[in-house]
């Protein structure tokens, strides 16, 4: 198997993470012992971010870690994207031009040269 | 680095299970900028992180540290639960993050963690940083500095 498959799922399963959990925090009932909501959302989080975790180190089996690593800065604009689309956040222009700017650093941080 | 994490940041949990103050987060006393929050989140990620790598290296051939084996396994072993319980507690001030502001903002600002981590990889592990590398983390603060720029609108 090409390691792209699981590396483009763990970019996608750990964004689907993050805006779950924003969703899942905006949750009214908070459990007393930890302090999460309670809130499907939440677990979902817990899921994906297990899942992008286990399909990291599959990925990091088959790929250089310089080829594996600047995969992720699509995460950056994936979470700012889905965030837009889906919690309606409001992002200015400035912090797409921010994100953009981040994804390019994390991508030369992965090269190998 | 900065792990200094005050005290404030997790008390702040304490007895607001009523129904009728949820909503406004921003209600409690003593409340620390998510920043502070996810910087502290960041500083025990890469503390983990760092913790595991070198965990793992005390099992390297030839061995890095004059070690017996059996007490190497066994300081490997304790290093990793460890280091995985820092990351922990990260994660939970990432949490607390997440609960205050909005992701398409937070997310982006926990890129620092690659510059921690590859600046305590080099400085700690004297792993060879090529010059992209230097040049990308320098591109990724500006753009950390763009982001928090953004957010500039006095506290509400």
């Amino acid at each position: 198997m090409t390691p792209i498959v699981p590396l483009m799922g763990s970019v996608a399963l750990g964004a689907v993470a993050q805006i779950s959990l924003r969703h899942g925090m905006a949750s009214p009932k908070r459990n007393v012992g930890s302090g999460l909501p309670v809130s499907p959302w939440v677990a979902l989080w817990g899921l994906c971010f297990a899942a992008a975790t286990v399909l990291w180190i599959a990925a990091l089996r088959h790929a250089d870690i310089s080829y594996a690593y600047p995969m992720l800065g699509a995460g950056y604009i994936l979470v700012t994207i889905l965030a837009r689309w889906l919690l309606r956040e409001h992002v200015s222009r400035k912090r797409w031009i921010a994100v953009l700017i981040i994804t390019l650093g994390v991508m030369m941080v992965g090269a190998n040269r | 680095m900065t792990t200094e994490s005050s005290p404030v940041m997790v008390a702040t949990g304490g007895g607001s299970d009523l129904p009728q103050d949820t909503g406004s987060a921003r209600a409690t006393a003593g409340q620390a900028r998510v920043e502070v929050l996810v910087l502290a989140s960041v500083a025990l990620g890469a503390v983990g992180q760092l913790l595991l790598k070198a965990s793992l290296l005390l099992l390297s051939q030839p061995p890095i540290l004059k070690m017996e084996p059996r007490p190497a396994q066994i300081a490997c072993a304790a290093g990793v639960l460890v280091g995985l319980c820092i990351y922990a507690v990260g994660t939970a001030f990432w949490v607390r993050a997440v609960s205050r502001s909005s992701i398409s903002y937070l997310y982006p600002l926990s890129a620092v963690s690659y510059a921690v981590v590859a600046l305590g990889g080099h400085e700690l592990f004297g792993e060879v940083m090529p010059p992209l590398r230097w040049v990308g983390i320098a591109v990724m603060s500006i753009g950390v500095a763009v982001l928090a720029a953004s957010e500039q609108r006095g506290p509400k």
